[in-house]
């Protein structure tokens, strides 16, 4: 595998474990954000500060993930007074936020020029490129157990009718809470591991058209599938990488698969799977 | 089993009831009839710590539990079956029961789904098929199957007939009778007065959030005056 192969699995694999973070929240708890980038990037800078002051790699990811699922918490407080638009709309407001505070915060994190000369993990680029995979793989086995437990139960009680899960009982705001504290935390991990492989991080990289592919790689995989989102997010990784040609016009080719899939495909890739499987299945039987 | 004393709730600054004295027996049905508005499901969903409390307390076996919360309830063994199913319409028939199993002992719900199954046999031939899909019967079925997970020792019933063809009726208010000679404690709300008379053992009739009428379900079904009140009609006369 030459270098630029290895790149682009290591940024597939960063991504398919903010995409997986996210499935968490919208997919499994029904809860939309569209802030998810900001998660990516308190990871990344969090990250990014501790490596430049030393600290070992390690350390910092766990300290990139646990500041951006403290911060998802006090974000996912809103989760329990706003809902669906208004949450879409607060989570958007939340990544403007940090984008701005990064932006002008210049003497700490670097203003609009972000931070550069980042220390490398120490472990080579194929080495770097196990650990996102071991990571990535971690990640979905993760989110898997959770969709398979009570948590995963419960998850799905709140995104088919919150009003109801509260009618049973089900405790919907701790639930809520601990989608966002899970996902954002995965995000603060693919921010962390983002800043070691890019080893330079600008506002930029987690502004609002981040948050927008990750959730185009979740809708278009199948919002609650890990299987589809794992697919999704290879394909809308890799795509723009062979057609350079789209790369000016990303959002928009991302903006018309989002609304290409809502309108004819909800459950995205893994539902079309599914359907297709029905089908050979009916067409098998009446053979 | 449950006590309530001079019990005012409601919503925001309205009430819905007031000062309300309901006593619920071990063992016994208790149905709240009464017209549109009168109060009925406003008093259960209180019960059921969902309706705030102005005034007034709720005692559950002799423990104050005005303050405690939807989950400290169900916990507890109250049970609810609400008004309208209120299933998760997109979850199959199995995710519903094992979400109204939520604070049983996790080995314990597999015994719950098949004690359920057995009880309505439908819903073991509807297991894997999305409760929204189900016949209006089938998902009053799976309400109250979901409300047994919690093992309740005393079960609200919110409008159990209402929307049913006589057939589920029937089914529904055979389940009642078998949980009541079980030992179960009922509170019944319902609108079909006829219905309600077949399996309560005590009746409270409200209008406008107040007991216009209380008795045995002997002394109501030969009252005409209970029928009035039911039908709302005792502020007419």
């Amino acid at each position: 595998m030459g270098i630029y192969e290895l790149s682009l699995a290591t940024v597939v694999g960063i991504n398919i474990i903010l995409a997986v973070g996210l499935n968490l929240i919208t997919g499994f708890c029904g809860q939309i954000s569209l802030g998810h980038a900001a998660f990516y990037g308190i990871g990344a800078y969090t990250a990014a500060l501790m490596a430049k002051a030393g600290m070992p790699g390690p350390v910092n990811l766990a300290a990139a993930m646990a500041m951006a699922g403290a911060v998802g918490v006090v974000v996912g407080m809103t989760s329990l007074r706003v809902r669906e638009d208004f949450l879409a709309i607060t989570t958007m407001g939340v990544g403007f936020l940090f984008l701005g505070i990064v932006r002008q915060q210049e003497s700490l994190l670097g203003g609009e020029l972000g931070i550069s000369s980042i220390p490398t993990f120490g472990v080579g680029k194929m080495g770097f490129f196990v650990l996102v995979l071991v990571l990535a793989a971690l990640s979905v086995a993760f989110s898997l157990y959770i969709k398979r437990s009570w948590m995963g139960f419960a998850f799905e009680a709140v995104a088919d009718d919150e009003d109801t899960a509260r009618v049973i009982s089900v405790d919907v705001p701790a639930y809520k809470l601990a989608a966002f504290a899970l996902g954002t935390a995965l995000a603060g991990l693919a921010g962390g591991l983002y800043c070691y492989f890019a080893r330079f991080i600008v506002p930029d990289d987690f502004g609002f058209i981040t948050s927008i592919s990750v959730l185009s790689m979740v809708a278009v995989g199948g919002i609650g599938s890990v299987y589809g989102v794992i697919v999704g997010t290879a394909l809308l990784t890799l795509i723009p990488e062979f057609f350079r040609f789209i790369s000016d016009y990303k959002l928009l080719v991302y903006g018309a698969l989002l609304f290409g899939v809502m309108r004819f495909a909800p459950d995205g890739l893994a539902g079309l799977t599914r359907l297709a499987f029905r089908r050979i299945q009916r067409k098998g039987g009446a053979v | 089993m449950l006590r309530l004393e001079s019990l005012s709730c409601g919503y925001g600054q309205m009430r819905a009831v007031h000062a309300l004295d309901l006593e619920a027996r071990t063992g016994r049905i208790t149905a709240l009839l009464g017209a549109n508005g009168a109060g009925k499901s406003s008093t259960i969903m209180c019960i059921a710590g969902h309706v705030n409390v102005f005034e007034g307390r709720v005692f559950y076996k002799e423990a104050a539990i005005t303050g405690w919360n939807p989950m400290q309830r169900v916990r507890a063994g109250i049970g609810l079956v609400p008004e309208g199913r209120r299933l998760f319409s997109s979850l199959s028939v199995r995710e519903n029961l094992v979400i109204g199993g939520f604070c049983r002992a996790k080995d314990d719900t597999a015994d719950g789904i098949d004690q359920v199954v057995q009880m309505f046999p439908r819903l073991g031939e509807r297991f894997h098929q999305r409760a929204g899909s189900l016949s209006g019967g089938e998902q009053q079925m799976l309400a109250i199957g979901r409300a047994l997970m919690s093992q309740p020792e005393l079960l609200l019933i919110d409008e159990l007939s209402l929307g049913l063809m006589p057939k589920a009726i029937d089914i529904c208010y055979a389940v009642i009778a078998d949980l009541k000679a079980k030992g179960m404690t009922i509170i019944l709300v319902e609108q079909s007065t006829q219905r309600a008379l077949e399996v309560a053992d005590d009746v409270t009739v409200l209008e406008s959030g107040a007991v216009v009428w209380r008795g045995s379900a002997r002394e109501a079904r030969e009252s005409t005056e209970m029928i009035d009140a039911s039908l709302g009609l005792t502020r007419n006369v």
